[in-house]
């Protein structure tokens, strides 16, 4: 028997569960836009969630919301994760909702993967329509909060 | 005043001996401090389910040259579901008409040797020229977690903004030989969505690119310096495929190196059988990052093996085989899901597999037995329920 590796076990699980129904894996998009090639936490965001079972779409970084919808859309992605240094989640957030309702593709959700968000505003981002925020969380409980997500809407 | 209270060491009988209070912590949730006082059960993202597309809905937005349905159907084609592979069958066979006009040229090469920003490069140019440009880029999934990391975008910054280009990079993953239906069919999806030049990029490592050069016309290796020599490129394998060689990086100190290899590909060619009749397969060096080497890589190497392809017949030959290869290829697909979803098979799937765990039953031995198991199997019924391929 093939030995699987310890990490995100219960996560692999749920998202090989989801991969049945959905006929695919659970398709998360990393947009990096901040104008700093600093992504380091990035790059950990990626392998982590790759190694939980997600196909992730890495985004050149440095790009605007309307660049990231319409990638999102030709990809289609199921998870839009917003990442900048520069902490203007709630206009992206909002900008982005915008964009792909333009499209009609409100389905697709977007969560917070960066990592210098104050603890004050969690609140905010989750009001401005934010479906799962990174910070103060394990990879693991950020994964199976996006995938809960995923299960309300998709199914 | 903030609370306090007294610490555990005071003695209950005389705590009036005792004027040491202390105060309560900061509750978790400050800034910088662990724990969180949010409440981040509650969530106000609105819940909008995602609408369904009919038949009718893809063919129309396909052949419309709609991005968004052509990505949604490309989609489709690619899930594992055997619901959503009876819709996509219906797809293609509506769209079959409109395809087979575009320019098909595969891509491969090692890891790092620049496909992708060679692509960039060759796909800006054909934008400028009015061209309508597709990519589709396999990246390889996990074999053990079965995510993948899926970063061909971050290559091809530029030509992802073109409003001409559509870049659609997909996971191996999944089903063993699906890889050959799935793109295939996603390059018929572009083409009836009126994309004229089709880029398939995929990593030159194993079963991928005899995979690509079967549904392409024409397929181009690309190389880097100082890999190997002359020998490593005599191996039977991708060299045996590849219409031309292309030695990427030949910009600043490394022109030099790269001619070198050029010239040394070029000896090891002429002992090799072309891939395509009456065309000889050569190397050639370019640079991505300066773009030298690729405009004339274009117009006068694959401009002209289309133009010659065409008058002497070697490419519609072609695609008739690899159509033939197509259907080949699907039964296989068939007979391994087939194989893996009998009811009887699975029924004595975790018996057999511990038996050769446990070194009682010779590996041999074992296919024997499931295979025995297999042709047990009444077809009838779990073929109507299970196979995609049967009749509705």
């Amino acid at each position: 028997m093939k030995e699987k590796p310890k990490f995100g076990e219960e996560v692999r699980d749920i998202v090989d569960k989801f991969a049945e129904r959905e006929g695919r894996r659970p398709r998360i998009m990393l947009a990096n836009f901040g104008f700093t090639e600093n992504d380091h936490d990035i790059t950990e965001t990626v392998t982590a969630l790759a190694d939980m079972g997600f196909d992730v779409d890495m985004e050149p970084w440095g790009r605007n919301y309307i660049d990231v919808a319409q990638d999102a859309l030709d990809n289609d992605v199921h998870v839009i994760s917003v990442n900048s240094l520069k902490g203007e989640y709630k206009f992206l957030i909002v900008k982005l909702l915008e964009e792909l309702a333009s499209y009609d593709r409100e389905d697709i959700i977007i969560v917070v993967s960066g990592h210098v968000v104050a603890h004050s505003v969690i609140k905010e981002l989750y009001g401005s329509g934010a479906s799962a925020v990174l910070v103060n969380k394990s990879y693991v409980d950020f994964a199976k909060e996006i995938l809960s997500e995923l299960e309300i809407i998709l199914f | 005043m903030t609370e306090t209270y007294k610490p555990e060491w005071v003695p209950e009988k005389d705590d009036d001996k005792f004027a040491c209070r202390v105060m309560y912590g900061v509750k978790g949730g400050h800034e910088g401090m662990p724990g969180s006082n949010v409440d981040s059960s509650r969530k106000s993202a609105p819940v909008i389910k995602r609408n369904k597309l009919t038949v009718d809905d893809y063919v129309d937005g396909i052949i419309k040259g709609d991005r968004m349905t052509l990505s949604r159907a490309i989609t489709l084609i690619e899930s594992n579901a055997a619901a959503h592979f009876y819709i996509a069958q219906q797809v293609i066979q509506r769209i079959l008409p409109y395809t087979g006009k575009a320019t098909r040229v595969g891509i491969t090469g090692v890891p790092g040797a620049g496909k992708s920003t060679f692509i960039e490069a060759l796909g800006n140019k054909l934008c400028a020229e009015g061209h309508r440009v597709a990519v589709l880029a396999v990246d390889p999934s996990s074999t053990v977690t079965k995510g993948s990391i899926l970063g061909d975008k971050t290559r091809m910054e530029t030509l992802s903004r073109q409003k001409n280009a559509f870049i659609r990079p997909s996971p191996s993953g999944g089903t063993l030989g699906g890889l050959t239906r799935k793109s295939r069919e996603t390059l018929l999806l572009c083409e009836a969505a009126g994309y004229d030049t089709i880029l398939v990029e995929t990593v030159g490592v194993g079963q991928s690119e005899t995979t690509v050069r079967s549904m392409v016309d024409f397929f181009l290796y690309v190389v880097i310096t100082g890999a190997g020599d002359e020998l490593q490129g005599m191996k039977k394998g991708v060299m045996e495929l590849a219409d031309a060689v292309l030695i990427n990086k030949a910009d600043g100190d490394n022109k030099r190196k790269a001619m070198v290899t050029r010239a040394e590909y070029g000896r090891i060619l002429q002992f090799l059988r072309p891939a395509t009749e009456k065309w000889e397969t050569r190397a050639y060096t370019c640079s991505s990052v300066t773009g030298a080497g690729i405009p004339e890589l274009w117009n006068e190497v694959i401009m002209k093996f289309f133009s010659q392809g065409k008058e002497n017949g070697v490419l519609s030959e072609r695609r008739k085989h690899q159509t033939l290869s197509w259907v080949y290829s699907m039964v296989e697909e068939h007979l391994h899901n087939l194989f893996y979803r009998s009811p009887s098979v699975l029924a004595c799937k975790d018996k057999i597999e511990t038996d050769v765990v446990e070194g009682k039953l010779p590996p041999t031995l074992a296919v024997q037995k499931l295979i025995a198991e297999y042709a047990k199997t009444e077809i009838g019924d779990y073929v109507k329920d299970t196979s995609p391929f049967a009749i509705k």
